[in-house]
């Protein structure tokens, strides 16, 4: 049953801070332990107050999943242009960057979202599967001069691999603090020490391959 | 024959005395532990009660209270390393494919138990309280194994070996996100551990070349 009544201006916010309190704790606890009482004290509301804004816990997660598990954004395309004309090392590196700010961006979603994968959910795993590819041409886009695309391949599939363990490392370390480590200067500076050897760019650039 | 049948069967399982027959099948301690890695792995930690322990070992509750203090006592038994230690390669100088043959062997072992695996990667994904302690348990152990391996032959043993074990996790819960019902049987595959190589040979190049900018600047 639709909700067809007219919603004040202001609550969109309201909204909004009840959606974004719903993921937060999906993704910390999970959808089944989140009871509407617990969104409903994290955004400082009453249940009542809450249901008149999202009548189900069901549209809770329903919005989420339409909202949130949306491909990467463009704003990250513009990066490939401004890093054109670097060396391979530092394209790899604003790319590990790029991938980090947006994860300590979008953890909560991400989090939720493989919940859902190891949960069963068809619908999560598909739309993980996009997310993967979308990521992965984008990536790619980094690296479309003097590689073969085998190379390419594996220097993606590399690269993510590597984010993948340090975003799986990173939550389960710091929980929710995670998103603020991610984005600290310390952790970046170890995560790049890390990436070089987990990734060793310059060895698929023959020029800059180590004349050792 | 007959007796140890009726005793893994488990209905009403003789509790007592079990030093007298003969060890044929696993013992109870290893069953439980089976049964219990399994049930963890399928329903997760929380969820899985002791008596559906017990049900799945073929014991009772007393039976699994009689060798594990607790639930969680259980769990930190599961999680003790595989001994891998008698594999270390010892070459008289680096080799990185001996290295890399390595550790492929510690992980083989990690795989050997797919549930663990799945428990532990499925537990991280929760992010749940005992997540934390799992993935510095996790670590140690790998620095554990890798460090005095890497540390003759290379000055930054641990940030190698950190390299290594996040690229083996990022490639475990990437099995698990593509493959999360055949998660247990895709990590045992050929394939995966053909991918597995590959990536622990990349970062053994990328180690391997930073060992070749570190003398150069020496020298």
């Amino acid at each position: 049953m639709p909700l067809m009544k007219a919603v004040p201006r202001r609550g969109d916010d309201t909204r909004g801070s009840i959606l974004r309190a719903a993921l937060d704790l999906f993704g910390d606890r999970g959808y089944e332990c989140t009871t509407v009482r617990n969104i409903a004290e994290r955004c400082g509301l009453t249940d009542a107050a809450l249901y008149y804004y999202v009548p189900t816990q069901q549209e809770i997660l329903e919005t989420l999943i339409s909202d949130q598990w949306r491909l990467p954004p463009g704003m990250i395309g513009d990066q490939v242009a401004a890093t054109r004309n670097l060396p391979p090392r530092e394209r790899m590196l604003a790319l590990l960057d790029a991938a980090l700010d947006e994860l300590a961006a979008t953890g909560a979603a991400l989090r939720f979202m493989r919940r859902c994968v190891v949960a069963g959910s068809l619908e999560a795993r598909s739309h993980r599967r996009r997310q993967w590819r979308a990521w992965e041409q984008f990536a790619s886009g980094f690296f479309d001069d003097a590689l073969t695309s085998g190379q390419r391949r594996l220097l993606v599939d590399s690269l993510f691999t590597f984010i993948q363990g340090l975003s799986f490392s990173a939550w389960m370390e710091h929980g929710a603090r995670a998103s603020v480590v991610l984005r600290s200067q310390r952790f970046r500076d170890r995560v790049h020490d890390l990436v070089l050897i987990a990734v060793p760019v310059a060895a698929f650039f023959n020029a800059e391959r180590p004349s050792a | 024959m007959i007796a140890q049948r009726t005793y893994t069967r488990g209905v009403g399982a003789p509790v007592q005395s079990p030093a007298r027959r003969p060890r044929l099948g696993p013992t109870t301690r290893a069953r439980i532990l089976a049964a219990a890695a399994d049930l963890f792995a399928r329903d997760g930690f929380d969820a899985t009660t002791v008596r559906a322990i017990g049900l799945g070992a073929g014991v009772t509750d007393a039976a699994i209270y009689y060798h594990f203090r607790s639930k969680a006592a259980l769990l930190d038994a599961l999680l003790v390393e595989p001994d891998v230690a008698p594999l270390l390669p010892s070459v008289g100088r680096f080799d990185a494919a001996a290295f890399t043959d390595y550790v492929i062997t510690v992980f083989v072992c990690w795989s050997e138990r797919p549930a663990l695996v799945h428990l532990l990667m499925a537990q991280g994904v929760e992010t749940s309280p005992l997540a934390g302690e799992f993935i510095h348990s996790l670590r140690d152990s790998y620095r554990r194994l890798l460090v005095p391996a890497l540390a003759p032959w290379f000055a930054i043993p641990e940030l190698i070996a950190d390299a290594l074990s996040l690229q083996v996790t990022g490639a475990l819960l990437g099995a698990l996100l593509a493959h999360p019902e055949s998660f247990q049987q895709v990590i045992r595959r050929p394939a995966f551990r053909r991918r597995l190589r590959t990536l622990v040979d990349l970062t053994m190049t990328g180690a391997a070349s930073l060992r070749a900018g570190e003398s150069s600047a020496s020298a």
